[in-house]
């Protein structure tokens, strides 16, 4: 049909959707920065991001006293967000 | 709740846009923002910071023909078919394939991330649906445990509705009718109960779409306002 090829080739002759919207080193440097946190912490930010895991969820899901996953989930945002400054400096 | 701890306003503003401030804990926190520049502010950073993380990733586009489909589903096939005609501004419309690709992309990257996540209770898997509107902004995302039997489904930004309007979720199966998965919420998170184990209820669903409703959803069992989101379901091969 060719109102479905014009819209493949818009979509292949263009930038990627990415470089259009956000500038790409952004969202790599998120990704960088959540993958250099421990695992512990990493684990907890991913699951309450992705999957909205409460405090409690995440002591469940992860066995591990509700404490362990406050401060994972606390030390992890100010480490995130440490590195995320660090890089920003760079850019 | 002491705000003016150091580092208070932006440790809670980072837990309000992760999720983990719940309850009244929420409530307080955003009515205070509602008021207060600086609290918003923050939070305004750290959506910046965190929504990046749902739409990173190598490419994976989806196929040219999802919308399409979506169309002619949520809208019967002629009259899809008439307005498609009618407008074929929407097949050339770059932020449309632009909202289609990111969306393919935000689920690959929220799959790699969900698969490097060790997660000993899921050895199956997790299944994830990032649902991006049509300007390519991710609104909602969905996952569930491959083998069990629930949603989960948080909204990434909080969505202005009107009081009688609702968001209701559907599942597009290939060749059939929308399905209702249930009313999701606007600016939190629900927890969906599906028939069957995820895998098995979303297997011949290409997609996911989020369409509004009056309050109460859909009054004839299948979407009868606008899709406002959607979204691929990814599969695991």
């Amino acid at each position: 049909m060719d109102d479905e090829e014009d819209g493949v080739s818009v979509a292949a002759e263009g930038p990627t959707p990415l470089e259009m919207l956000l500038s790409g080193a952004d969202a790599r440097a998120v990704k960088d920065c959540v993958e250099a946190l421990d695992a512990g912490p990493k684990q907890a930010i991913a699951l309450a991001f992705y999957q909205g895991l409460s405090h409690s969820e995440l002591a469940r899901h992860l066995k591990q006293p509700l404490g362990t996953v406050k401060s994972w989930v606390r030390r992890g945002l100010e480490r995130l967000r440490a590195c995320l400054d660090e890089l920003g400096v760079k850019r | 709740m002491n705000l003016h701890a150091p580092g208070r306003a932006d440790a809670l503003a980072a837990e309000y846009v992760l999720g983990t401030l719940r309850g009244r804990a929420r409530s307080r926190f955003e009515r205070l923002a509602r008021s207060d520049p600086l609290l918003a502010e923050a939070v305004r950073q750290w959506e910046e910071r965190l929504i990046p993380l749902a739409q990173e990733l190598p490419s994976v586009a989806p196929p040219a023909r999802v919308w399409q489909a979506i169309v002619k589903r949520t809208h019967g096939s002629t009259r899809g078919a008439r307005e498609a005609r009618r407008r074929p501004s929407l097949w050339t419309n770059l932020s449309l394939w632009r909202g289609l690709a990111l969306a393919g992309l935000a689920s690959a990257f929220v799959l790699a991330v969900a698969l490097f996540t060790p997660a000993p209770e899921r050895p199956e898997g997790t299944l994830v649906v990032v649902l991006a509107a049509q300007d390519a902004k991710p609104a909602l995302v969905a996952s569930a445990d491959r083998t069990g039997r629930v949603l989960t489904v948080k909204a990434l930004a909080p969505v202005e509705l009107a009081g009688d309007r609702a968001l209701e979720l559907w599942a597009l199966p290939d060749g059939g009718n929308p399905r209702s998965l249930g009313l999701v919420s606007a600016s939190g998170v629900v927890r969906l109960a599906l028939p069957r184990s995820a895998d098995e209820a979303l297997r011949n669903v290409p997609a996911l779409a989020v369409s509004l409703e009056p309050s109460g959803g859909s009054p004839t069992g299948l979407p009868t306002g606008p899709v406002l989101y959607s979204g691929p379901v990814p599969r695991l091969y």
